[in-house]
């Protein structure tokens, strides 16, 4: 059985941070689109991901930017597939 | 295999690919055979990478003017083995005919490259696994057994959720006692937070995220977050093997054409 290891969290990432990091990916040509940028973005933090699941109420983790990114990437709710 | 599976799956997208896992001895073997088809006279050998595993022929030009090819694949790291995969196939109508296709589990695993649209084609094959599963799962008590332990939409999570189906914690128990995938085993571990990973995990989960997994309310957002981040690792760590695993490939291949 392979491991799925992840990096430790930094920080508690901000949620007005985000946008300019995945900005900062399509500027140093890391990522050639927005959406693989926000891909590449939620793939580098997955431990601050859980951090933030680990930390903040519904409320701000519903508006948090990279919650969002998350769930926007994620599985599709069963109304979004209809 | 490949987007014509898909297509046969459910999947409503184009492909300019006809994709085969084929249980020949060797590529010539399959060269041979393409030569006797008085329909395949014009079909000119491309160039393949993996040469011993994978050979491909153009067999025409689209009116947009991108290449048709035929494309047969005798094994890689992500098919079981030509016998395994045979005798689990699904057989049905396509195109007028009766073919075989990958069973739909062995389809996902193809899948697992480094490609997005592979990606893309898993999430919606693994909702449409997960409808099959759900259908059958209304009443018998296996039923409901096989689907848990193999669900990994968020669809199908809610349609499990809608018909009541995580109501019976033995169930429950049961399905995560045989579960293979981690993103299944994210969604169940929270109803039965003193199990211990199951022994056919393919791979474990992280153990901060194991270890919110069994605090988390079922079902709330933060479960879902964390179901989410799990699906994600998963990507990323197939992602690199596949590429490690084209990699040690290309090596090979230089190795023996070192020019």
């Amino acid at each position: 059985m392979t491991d799925i290891c992840l990096n430790k969290p930094a920080a508690l990432l901000k949620s007005g941070d985000i946008h300019a990091a995945i900005d900062e990916l399509l500027i140093s040509g890391a990522a050639t689109t927005a959406l693989a940028a926000e891909k590449m973005f939620l793939d580098n933090h997955l431990m601050e991901l859980v951090l933030l699941l680990d930390t903040l109420n519904d409320a701000e983790l519903r508006q948090h930017e990279a919650i969002r990114l998350l769930f926007f990437h994620g599985g599709r709710r069963l109304e979004d597939a209809l | 295999m490949g987007g014509h599976a898909v297509r046969y799956y459910g999947v409503d997208r184009n492909t300019v690919d006809y994709d085969f896992f084929a249980g020949a001895r060797s590529t010539q073997e399959i060269r041979d055979v393409i030569a006797c088809m008085p329909a395949l006279q014009d079909a000119a050998e491309g160039p393949s990478w993996r040469p011993d595993e994978f050979v491909r022929f153009r067999i025409g030009v689209l009116p947009d003017g991108r290449d048709e090819w035929l494309e047969f694949w005798l094994h890689n790291h992500l098919l079981p083995k030509f016998e395994t995969a045979s005798g689990r196939v699904e057989r049905g109508m396509y195109g007028g005919k009766q073919l075989a296709f990958l069973a739909l589990e062995d389809l996902l695993r193809s899948k697992e490259t480094e490609r997005a649209d592979d990606w893309h084609d898993i999430s919606l094959l693994e909702e449409i696994q997960d409808e099959r599963l759900v259908a059958a799962a209304s009443s018998r008590h296996e039923n409901i057994v096989a689907f848990l332990s193999r669900m990994r939409s968020r669809r199908g999570f809610d349609r499990a959720r809608a018909q009541n189906l995580f109501a019976d914690n033995a169930v429950v128990r049961s399905a995560l006692s045989t579960l293979a995938h981690p993103v299944t085993y994210a969604y169940l571990l929270p109803l039965a937070i003193d199990q211990p990973p199951p022994t056919a995990l393919i791979r474990s989960v992280e153990a901060g995220i194991e270890s919110s997994l069994r605090t988390v309310e079922f079902a709330s957002l933060r479960h879902m977050g964390l179901v989410e981040v799990v699906r994600r690792a998963y990507q990323r760590a197939a992602i690199n093997e596949d590429r490690a695993e084209k990699q040690r490939v290309l090596q090979r291949q230089q190795s023996k054409n070192p020019e």
